[in-house]
């Protein structure tokens, strides 16, 4: 039973990563005022570069880096829209997913990128934490790409709460008008919140190919992207909390594959249908028990109509 | 959050014409580039795709056929944005049509002469109710309609392909699981023998006539403006919002039922999973081209129809797929956000 805990608890941590990442990437847009709906847009050309370039060089920091790059690039096209012009951020945001949808899709059938699984990451084992009962072997026995999801979340906090850059962040993402008037560049404190955050959201996507699902198909994040949106608004913009909300619908994901492996009279597209069932509830949940920490301005743009 | 084109008539001036044809010009253009540099020839990439749409009346009877489900669901999604609502759960409520359909044409005891009407009905009701999940949470709760609608467009996805996989299955046929064909009684009659074009047709002009009417004559289009303005604005007008918002979604996720009715006793006549190319999704651009008129959504569905039509049949020779069009529509909706300033400020 204990060893059945770590297992799942393991998959949890696996399987939440590319979500903690991505929704990471979103806290920084969403703290500045920019909803980046196209998180799911960034992130699938994230998972899909990684895995070609994996693909084609053998060269694992390069597959990073490329799907950091192809995610910021994805956001950029919000900095363009949203930011600039002042177009609305849904529509932006739904053009960005339909794109990274559909490029990601026609790059794999032009480039003839083969059906093939590439080489899960390694683990590595923490010395003295990875032998602590059940959490140790879950947590602390784990790739790369999952100590980064764990050590992002205080980095983040440090980072928006404890520096100067940070506070320009928040503050353009509260109160703009407030933030002009000593001296914030709101527009260029956005622009860069939020291609920072994409660089994040594409990083989730690498780390779905190389952490996750070890492939790459057309479709591939499966509204990942949008369930790291979710995960923030349920988090109520707390770093702490992305990750644990990131890893608990991990966690749900690594259940319901574990239940559907055991065999149950449940059918298995019932099962499927949990990691986004999760979310809603919780998101009912949260909205019934407290009101949201939305930051004010969220959804904005600068300067108002 | 605003409405990107609050504060306007939502007219289309002239400008908006010509401007809006550059734009499909223009992304018709970089996706050629896109397919030149893979290694395909993209003007007969293109021809190919307008030749098969509108060249034959096969062709045009094919690209109308999927241009309905198309405008229904861009009605849909174009209801909930004149509030300020985002409907992008109108491939759910498209989904959660197909089964009521379903259910009436396969399951429900009715007599033959009016089923039909019965498949139609049922097919609007699913889809109504389902989109009052994400309408409730958003008035009562305040979740983002957005995440609720998109989340539950798996829920009904998995639905269709838990119920032709299991109790509604048809025994002993091919390796993709349906339901059993439709009865006469529950297809859509043919508009054109030999083709795939159907009634539906009418029924989708109707609703657009419908639409238009609603949103420009009647009381309830005024509340539906209304509270697209804000929900301060609303207030002080004395709207119930809740309401309003209620009613709409439940007009929105009809027209999203409809579309999927409408596909299956129109054109598949049987249930099958994942048989939408995503029209909920696709949708959107045509709505933003159409700048929320029933009329310019009409011509963009046609449009967006022509270049989805029959889109697969070209992957192997010209290297245009359903992602590829999608990445088309993607190029749209940015390179109308990018132009919307500069193509509102020209004057006439």
């Amino acid at each position: 039973m204990i060893e059945l805990i770590t297992v799942i608890l393991a998959a949890a941590a696996r399987m939440g990563t590319p979500i903690v990442l991505a929704a990471y990437g979103e806290l920084l847009s969403e703290r500045s005022g920019v909803l980046n709906l196209g998180t799911e847009g960034g992130m699938i050309m994230g998972a899909f570069t990684s895995f070609y370039v994996y693909l084609i060089t053998d060269n694992f920091l390069l597959s990073l880096l490329v799907a950091m790059i192809a995610g910021a690039v994805m956001s950029s096209f919000l900095v363009v829209t949203s930011v600039w012009l002042r177009a609305n951020q849904i529509v932006a945001g739904i053009g960005i997913w339909l794109l990274g949808f559909g490029m990601s899709g026609f790059l794999m059938r032009a480039l003839e990128v083969p059906h093939v699984n590439i080489k899960l990451l390694e683990s590595i084992k923490i010395p003295l934490l990875s032998e602590i009962p059940i959490l140790g072997p879950a947590f602390f026995d784990q790739n790369v790409l999952v100590y980064t999801a764990f050590l992002l979340a205080p980095a983040i906090w440090l980072f928006l709460f404890k520096t100067s850059a940070g506070l320009r962040i928040r503050s353009v993402g509260e109160n703009p008008k407030a933030a002009t008037t000593v001296g914030v560049r709101v527009n260029l404190v956005r622009a860069v919140s939020v291609i920072g955050g994409g660089a994040l959201v594409g990083l989730g996507g690498a780390a779905l190919a190389h952490s996750s699902l070890a492939t790459f198909i057309e479709g591939a994040t499966a509204f990942r992207g949008f369930i790291a949106i979710a995960v923030v608004i349920f988090s109520g913009w707390n770093p702490f909390w992305v990750l644990g909300g990131g890893l608990l619908i991990g966690g749900v994901e690594s259940i319901q594959m574990r239940i559907q492996l055991l065999g149950t009279p449940i059918p298995y597209r019932f099962l499927t249908m949990l990691p986004y069932i999760v979310p809603l509830v919780i998101l009912l949940i949260m909205a019934r028990r407290r009101r949201h920490q939305a930051p004010l301005a969220l959804g904005q743009s600068f300067p108002a109509e | 959050m605003q409405n990107i084109f609050r504060d306007r008539k939502y007219n289309i001036p002239s400008r908006y014409i010509l401007g809006y044809l550059g734009v499909f010009l223009t992304a018709i253009f970089l996706t050629g580039v896109l397919i030149f540099i893979f290694g395909y020839d993209p003007v007969s990439a293109y021809y190919h795709m307008f030749n098969n749409a509108l060249g034959s009346t096969f062709g045009i009877a094919e690209t109308l056929t999927f241009a309905i489900p198309l405008f229904l669901c861009a009605m849909s999604i174009t209801i909930a944005m004149r509030m300020g609502l985002t409907n992008l759960g109108a491939e759910g409520q498209l989904y959660l049509g197909s089964i009521g359909a379903t259910f009436v044409a396969l399951y429900l005891p009715v007599p033959d002469e009016i089923r039909l009407i019965t498949v139609i009905i049922f097919g609007f009701v699913f889809g109504a109710v389902y989109a009052l999940i994400p309408a409730i949470m958003k008035v009562r709760y305040g979740v983002s309609e957005i995440f609720v609608g998109l989340m539950l467009n798996f829920v009904g996805l998995f639905l269709v392909h838990y119920l032709v996989e299991g109790p509604w299955i048809r025994e002993g046929w091919g390796a993709i699981a349906t339901s059993e064909r439709f009865p006469l009684s529950a297809q859509i009659p043919k508009i054109i023998v030999d083709t795939r074009l159907h009634f539906g047709l009418i029924l989708a002009i109707l609703v657009g006539i419908l639409v238009y009417f609603l949103l420009k004559k009647t009381a309830f289009g005024y509340e539906i403006k209304v509270v697209g303005f804000g929900e301060k604005v609303a207030r002080y007008s004395g709207i119930n919002i809740s309401k309003t918002v209620l009613f709409a979604a439940l007009l929105s996720g009809g027209f999203a039922g409809l579309a999927g009715m409408i596909e299956v006793s129109g054109v598949l006549h049987l249930l099958v999973g994942g048989f939408s190319p995503g029209y909920g999704y696709l949708a959107f651009g045509a709505v933003l081209m159409g700048r929320l008129n029933p009329a310019g959504v009409g011509i963009t569905s046609f449009l967006f129809a022509i270049l989805l039509g029959r889109v697969e049949s070209l992957q192997r020779t010209v290297g245009i797929s359903l992602s590829f069009f999608y990445a088309l529509v993607a190029i749209i909706i940015l390179l109308i956000l990018v132009f919307e300033p500069i193509i509102g400020k020209v004057r006439k």
